[in-house]
């Protein structure tokens, strides 16, 4: 049983721009939305129990995960209550609650303190590396201006990161406790393995389950059966394209940003085809193509899905953007002719901050949703596997 | 300049019966109508909600007698282009448009229409029949003169060798007519027409054959239809399997039409109802998104459905798609249920379109219509039937979606309208 609670639709509210009070429950978001299923009803299920004030149901919710904003449902719903929208903000709400320190709230809910808490972190990033290296360089000592001993930066900043991972952690740990209750994974891992039953093992089932995120994340499946306008939209435009573009181009970028220090001196003239300087190249373009593309759409602001953008996308799409930029302006200068010292250590510093940024940030920007998604829909799958098993051995 | 005391616009069910109405009180009435026959869409249904009476047999004798009216002058083929008022009276501005046929020789002997080599669609059948390309639009059509259809005809002349009258009833170079008239007062009834089969494309997005309309259904039930039976267009198949899907092209922002059409659930379940009787062994579903049975007997006549075995189903058709052999597969929520999306197959699928107004009576009288292009009733509760303009008048649709029962009540109102207007408004 649940109480009725009219103040749950005001909080999810503060996460996103839609008008669910328009909602007449007719069920053709449900039935137009090419992701949603028999076991994970949404979005007029989720916009319901919203509605009613059923916390537990909206954040324990399998479709919260499962869409990928392809607006379908918002174009064709007869109020124009935007349902997509309301999936995009259950979507923040439930990443701002599997936060323990609630700074993703405070972020969601306040933009104006997300950019000046963003702006100080990246401000404050660049200034100690850059003194740093100031430091290294000349043996001047920048940061005695501040009078704090460099240590105790460094390791502010190694807690800063601690503090980030923790909290990552503690969000998927939050998650699996929403999406599989645990106590069930257990109970049900005992029933398949009584004896008589012909069950598979434990590692065959996350094996089945981690088959099926691999799909999601590599060949991201369920973005592509999300592609509603099969022919509007050139290929190169498709949204499952731009965005795959920008996961692998950020995870290129970082892939070989750690190849580059541990193989090389990262600012040295190498062949082109040298895995590290290739990798970093190829992803730098496909994370700018990427970014660009969004960033565009996001402007005009034509395509539903491109609609209703809230501070927290802006800011990852624009920072990622301008990472893409100043990385492949610094690679750039590798291969042009000597520059003066000073001006790249202020582009490294430019370039390496909001990079340090998003990566220290992670569990609190939207970013977050690439480890909250994976694994949720890991979770569920993992759930549904052991179900299904059980039930049909 | 010819003068009348009452103009009225639009001879359909609300037309006719205004100006029988003001006919019968002695006062001197032109009924305009722009098709061919008078009528409107009220003669085209098979049957009438919630009686189930014919729906001929009602609108005929109305036809005929506005059509031997004494006090009553008909124009068909006439479209009226402005209606503007000067002092207390009105100048109508009217044209009228070209038959190809002499309507004072034409006898009505069909022998045109015998010869005639050309088939077309057939704009009364809701073009699930034939016509020629010159015909007598319906058989029941008032006045019976044939009308050519220059965009479809091919100019053989059989037709002008087999016309039997002296001199040759078709006229090729017959050419539109203006014409001007005076009138004591107006009456707008210029009706509704049906939402576009294709509005939504969700439902029709190329050639679906089996998803048909509410007024093709109509037609495919009415005794005098096309085939005399209802089959699905695809295949001439009786169908087995037939859902009603209502709201298709009613509120829904997404397709511009916010609006209840009001009628669409009583006339949806009135042709389940003839369906089960013509096709006894046809599963039939509705699709609803709410019941809105509005007026006397109507709530009565919904359990009745329900009682006869239609299975009525709560749910808003998102999608629709139709197979090569002609099945057609909707997605809908199952709302009472498990809230799970399904798939759901039948093989004909009736829409239940929304209701449009028919033609454009704001610009036409430069009166107040509202976004959608409805009359205005400016006065709803003290009088219903008024516009902005005095002495202009409506009946029917042409105000908003309404069924026969509110359209009679309100042809009654607004002749009595136009005839106090007449005899004691008109600057006295």
């Amino acid at each position: 049983m649940v109480k009725v609670n009219s103040d749950l639709i005001k909080d999810i509210k503060k996460y996103g721009a839609f008008d669910v009070s328009k909602c007449f429950n007719c069920g053709n978001c449900t039935a137009v939305c090419p992701l949603a299923k028999a076991d994970s009803p949404f979005p007029r299920h989720l916009i319901r129990r919203a509605h009613l004030g059923d916390k537990q149901a909206v954040l324990n919710a399998k479709g919260t995960w499962l869409c990928y904003y392809c607006g379908e449902c918002s174009k064709t719903c007869p109020r124009e209550a935007k349902p997509a929208a309301f999936m995009a903000a259950a979507r923040r709400y439930a990443t701002a609650h599997a936060d323990v320190t609630g700074i993703t709230k405070l972020l969601y809910k306040f933009p104006v303190l997300n950019f000046l808490v963003m702006s100080a972190v990246a401000v404050l990033f660049g200034l100690f590396m850059y003194a740093q290296r100031l430091h290294v360089r000349t043996g001047e000592k920048l940061i005695e201006v501040f009078n704090i001993p460099f240590e105790y930066i460094h390791w502010f900043g190694i807690g800063v990161m601690s503090v980030a991972v923790v909290t990552l952690l503690a969000g998927m740990v939050i998650i699996t406790l929403r999406a599989g209750e645990i106590q069930n994974i257990l109970k049900l891992y005992k029933e398949a393995k009584r004896p008589g039953r012909n069950v598979m093992f434990a590692g065959e089932f996350i094996k089945t389950a981690f088959m099926s995120i691999m799909r999601e994340m590599f060949a991201f499946k369920r973005f592509r059966d999300c592609d509603t306008d099969k022919n509007e939209i050139v290929w190169y435009l498709k949204p499952w394209l731009v965005h795959s573009a920008i996961a692998w181009g950020f995870v290129g970028l970082f892939l070989s940003t750690a190849l580059n220090f541990l193989i090389k001196d990262p600012a040295i003239r190498v062949a082109l085809w040298y895995p590290p300087r290739f990798i970093g190249i190829l992803s730098g373009v496909m994370l700018l193509y990427g970014t660009s593309v969004v960033i565009l759409k996001r402007i005009a602001a034509k395509e539903i899905n491109y609609k209703d953008s809230v501070f927290a996308d802006w800011w990852l799409i624009l920072t990622l953007w301008f990472i893409g930029l100043s990385g492949f302006v610094m690679t750039m200068l590798v291969y042009l002719p000597e520059v003066d010292r000073n001006t790249a250590d202020l582009l490294f510093v430019i370039h390496v901050a909001p990079a340090m940024l998003v990566v220290v940030m992670i569990a609190f920007t939207k970013l977050a949703h690439v480890f909250y998604r994976m694994h949720a829909l890991f979770v569920y799958e993992l759930m549904g596997n052991l179900k299904s098993h059980i039930t049909n051995p | 300049m010819k003068k009348y005391h009452t103009v009225v616009i639009g001879a359909g069910i609300a037309g006719m019966e205004t100006a029988i109405n003001l006919g019968n009180q002695g006062y001197k009435v032109l009924l305009v109508e722009k098709e061919a026959s008078i009528g409107g869409n009220m003669i085209a249904l098979s049957k009438v909600f919630p009686t189930l009476d014919c729906s001929s047999c009602i609108t005929t004798p109305k036809m005929s007698e506005a059509s031997h009216h004494d006090n009553i002058e008909i124009m068909t083929y006439t479209k009226a282009i402005s209606v503007i008022k000067e002092g207390p009276e009105f100048n109508v501005k009217l044209n009228k448009k070209p038959r190809y046929v002499d309507e004072k020789t034409c006898i009505g002997c069909k022998k045109c229409e015998e010869v005639c080599p050309v088939y077309a669609k057939h704009e009364f059948e809701r073009e699930t029949g034939s016509r020629k390309a010159i015909c007598i639009p319906y058989t029941t059509a008032i006045p019976q003169i044939a009308v050519l259809d220059p965009d479809t005809c091919m100019q053989c002349g059989k037709c002008y060798d087999a016309c039997p009258t002296e001199p040759k009833s078709i006229v090729f170079d017959q050419e539109a007519v203006e014409l001007e008239v005076k009138a004591s007062s107006v009456v707008m009834s210029t009706g509704f027409t049906l939402t576009a089969k294709d509005r939504k494309k969700e439902y029709i997005n190329g050639s679906e054959k089996n998803i048909i309309t509410a007024f093709q259904m109509e037609r495919l039930l009415a005794p005098s239809g096309p085939f005399g039976s209802v089959m699905r267009p695809s295949d001439g198949k009786a169908p087995e399997n037939v859902a009603f899907v209502l709201c298709a092209h009613s509120r829904d922002r997404s397709i511009g039409v916010p609006y209840c059409s009001r009628v669409c659930c009583m006339y949806s379940i009135k042709q389940a109802m003839l369906l089960s009787g013509a096709l006894p062994l046809c599963d039939i579903t509705l699709y609803y998104m709410d019941i809105r049975a509005f007026g006397k007997g109507y709530e009565q006549f919904y359990r009745n459905a329900e009682a006869m075995g239609i299975k009525f189903i709560k749910a808003k058709v998102a999608k629709m798609s139709e197979d090569k052999d002609g099945i057609v597969e909707m997605k809908i929520e199952e709302i009472e249920s498990t809230g799970a999306p399904v798939s759901v197959k039948h093989d004909l699928v009736i829409m239940a379109n929304g209701i449009l107004p028919g033609a454009e009576p704001g610009k036409m009288a430069s009166i107040n219509t509202d976004e959608y292009g409805f009359i205005s009733q400016e006065k709803m509760k003290y009088d219903p039937t008024a516009t902005n303009i005095d002495g202009i008048y409506f009946s029917g649709t042409a105000a908003g979606p309404k069924d026969i029962v509110d359209t009679i009540a309100e042809a009654g109102a607004a002749a009595m309208k136009a005839a106090n207007y007449i005899t004691h408004g008109a600057g006295k």
